[in-house]
C-alpha cells in the first residue's frame, strides 16, 4: 500500500491519496466522514508541501461494505462524483473478496489516468479548466502553499494519523 | 439311409408309370401315399406332377399345350447388373483410378486414389511414411489396393517403377493390398535393382507379412506391415552402406540438401533485383522500427513523468477549509449486483455550481 502511495506522489508531486480502513459503527454516513477526516486531519507522513486541499480520501467501511472518494478543493477540476464512481467501481469485485491491497491499487490506477487526462486540459487551457469551478490560476509561491496548510500540525509518531478536534 | 434309397425308388417308380409297389407301411409313413386314384388321374393327364412346385402358370400352360418359349419380360431382363455392396470386395479397379496409380508419378509416398483410407488415416500413414523419409536412405511408396482386387492387365509395379521412378535413387515401392497383406509385392528403382537381392526382397516381405498378419483389423495390417518394412528397410541400408552402395546416394542426399537451401537464396536475389518491391519493403519495415521506436521513448518518458497541475486559488464552501465534501460512494455488500446497482447517490449540496 505505501508502495502505491509514493508511486501515486511520485507521479503527482503536488497531490497525495490516503486510504482510511476502518469498521464506522457509530458513523451513520461514510461521505460525511471522509469530509469531515480530510478537513480536520493532518496526515504525519505527508509532505508539508502537499496540503489537504491536494489529497485524495479514500475511505472503506469494512463492517458497512462501503467504500468512499473525498478530495480537496484543488482537484475539483478534475475529479467529479462520475469519474470516483468508476475507480471504485474498478474495484468492486476486489472489494467483494475482501482484497483491498488489489481494489487500491485499481482505484488509484484508474485516479491516475482521469487526473492524466485533466492535467492535459488544465495545459491547453488553464482558465477555462478552473475557470469552470469558479477557481482563478495564480503564480505559484511557497507562502501560498503554506497558507493553505495552516491549521494542520505535524504530529509524531509520523506513521500515525492524527485526527484533530 | 436304407429308407430314404427305398422311398426315392418308389417315387421314381410311380412318375414312371409303373405298377406302385405296396411297401410296407412302417417304412413310408411319413411320406404322401400314391394311390390307385392317382395313377389313374396321371394316366388321364389330369394329374401333373410337380405342378404343385411349379405353380399354376406352368399347369397351365402346360394343359394349353403352348410349347412357345416363355419372353421375359423386357423390365426383368434390363435390370442392370448387381454392383458389388459395401462389404463384398470389388476385383476391377474402376477406370477412373487406373490413371492415377499407374499413368502418374505419385504426388506423395502414399497413393490412395480410391480413398480406401479416411483423411485421418491417410494423414497418419502419411506422416509415418515422410518421417521414414526424413531418417532413412530409402523412400518408400506405398499404393494401396482393395482385398480383391486385380492389377490390369498390361499394369505392373515393375512398369510403375521404371515408368514413374526412374530418376528417383533409392526408392522402394509397395503395392498393398487392404486386408490381404500376403499379396503384397515390394520393387526397388532400377538403382538399387541390381544391388539387392531378390532373396532379400523376399526376406523383407516375408517378415513384413508375417508381422501384419498379427492383426485381423486391416488398418492394423497395413500399420504392422509398413512399420517392419521401414525398419527392415533400415537394416538394409545401414547393410548397404556397409557395403559402400548408398555413397552414391548419401551424395545425391547432399545435393538436395544444397539445392533446398538455394531456394530462399535465390529468392531473395530474385526479390533483390526487383528494386522497386526491395526499396518500398525497406521503406515500410524503416518506418515501421521508427514508429515503434518512438512509442517505446514515449512509454519511457511518461513512465516516469510527472504530472503538476496549474495552481489555483478559489473560495472555501460552507467553512470547510480544504475539501468539499464531494466524491462517490458505493457498497459491495452484494456479490451479484454491479456497482451501478450498489451505488449510494447523495445530492451534491457541497458541490460549487
Amino acid at each position: 500500500m505505501r508502495k502505491l502511495m509514493e508511486r501515486f506522489e511520485k507521479r503527482f508531486p503536488q497531490l497525495f491519496v490516503s486510504v482510511y480502513l476502518g469498521a464506522f459503527e457509530e458513523m451513520t454516513s461514510i461521505r460525511q466522514f471522509g469530509f469531515w477526516l480530510l478537513n480536520r486531519a493532518a496526515f504525519s507522513d505527508v509532505d508539508v508541501n502537499r496540503p489537504n486541499e491536494n489529497g485524495i480520501l479514500i475511505v472503506v467501511d469494512v463492517t458497512a461494505k462501503t467504500a468512499g472518494i473525498t478530495y480537496g478543493y484543488s482537484l475539483l477540476p478534475y475529479l467529479d462524483d462520475e469519474s470516483t464512481f468508476n475507480a471504485l467501481s474498478a474495484a468492486h469485485p476486489y472489494l467483494i473478496q475482501g482484497d483491498f491491497l488489489q481494489a487500491m491499487d485499481h482505484t488509484i490506477r484508474k485516479l491516475e489516468t482521469t487526473l492524466k487526462k485533466g492535467w492535459r486540459r488544465a495545459k491547453r487551457n488553464p482558465e477555462k479548466v478552473l475557470g469552470q469551478i469558479g477557481q482563478n490560476p495564480v503564480a505559484r509561491t511557497k507562502a501560498s502553499l503554506k497558507g493553505v496548510r495552516e491549521g494542520n500540525k505535524i504530529s509524531e509518531p509520523r506513521e500515525k494519523v492524527e485526527i484533530g478536534e | 439311409m436304407g429308407l430314404r434309397v427305398v422311398t426315392t425308388l418308389s417315387l421314381v417308380s410311380c412318375l414312371m408309370g409303373q405298377e406302385a409297389t405296396p411297401e410296407p407301411a412302417i417304412e413310408v409313413s411319413l411320406l404322401p401315399q400314391w394311390k390307385a386314384e392317382d395313377l389313374e388321374m396321371l394316366r388321364a393327364g389330369e394329374l401333373i406332377p410337380g405342378s404343385t412346385i411349379f405353380g399354376g402358370i406352368a399347369l397351365g400352360r402346360l394343359l394349353s399345350g403352348d410349347l412357345e418359349p416363355i419372353e421375359l419380360d423386357p423390365a426383368v431382363r434390363q435390370i442392370p447388373e448387381r454392383k458389388p455392396v459395401k462389404g463384398e470386395w470389388p476385383t476391377n479397379i474402376s477406370d477412373e483410378f487406373l490413371s492415377r496409380y499407374f499413368h502418374h508419378a505419385p504426388e506423395a509416398f502414399l497413393v490412395d486414389p480410391q480413398d480406401l483410407l479416411t483423411e485421418e488415416q491417410k494423414q497418419e500413414r502419411a506422416s509415418f511414411l515422410n518421417y521414414h523419409a526424413d531418417g532413412s536412405g530409402f523412400d518408400l511408396y506405398v499404393y494401396l489396393f482393395d482385398t480383391k482386387q486385380e492389377i490390369p492387365v498390361g499394369e505392373s509395379l515393375q512398369g510403375v517403377v521404371l515408368d514413374h521412378f526412374a530418376d528417383k535413387e533409392s526408392t522402394a515401392v509397395v503395392f498393398y493390398f487392404m486386408g490381404d497383406p500376403q499379396r503384397s509385392e515390394l520393387a526397388f528403382s532400377e538403382d538399387l535393382s541390381g544391388e539387392i537381392r531378390m532373396v532379400n526382397v523376399r526376406d523383407l516381405m516375408k517378415l513384413s507379412i508375417e508381422e501384419a498378419t498379427e492383426s485381423e483389423e486391416p488398418m492394423a495390417q497395413l500399420e504392422f506391415f509398413l512399420g517392419q518394412l521401414a525398419r527392415r528397410l533400415s537394416g538394409l541400408e545401414k547393410k548397404l552402406k556397409e557395403d559402400g552402395v548408398l555413397d552414391a546416394r548419401l551424395r545425391g542426399m547432399g545435393e538436395k540438401e544444397v539445392e533446398k537451401l538455394g531456394i530462399p537464396s535465390s529468392l531473395w536475389h530474385n526479390f533483390r533485383g526487383n528494386s522497386e518491391a526491395f526499396l518500398a519493403v525497406v521503406v515500410l519495415v524503416s518506418l515501421a522500427v521508427a514508429v515503434g521506436l518512438l512509442v517505446f521513448l514515449k512509454y519511457l518518458v511518461g513512465r516516469n513523468r510527472a504530472f503538476v497541475f496549474p495552481d489555483a486559488q478559489g473560495s472555501s464552501l460552507l467553512g470547510a477549509p480544504h475539501a468539499p465534501g464531494v466524491g462517490s460512494v458505493i457498497s459491495y455488500h452484494n456479490r451479484t449486483q454491479p456497482p451501478s446497482l450498489q451505488r449510494n447517490n447523495y445530492p451534491d449540496y457541497l458541490q460549487r455550481m
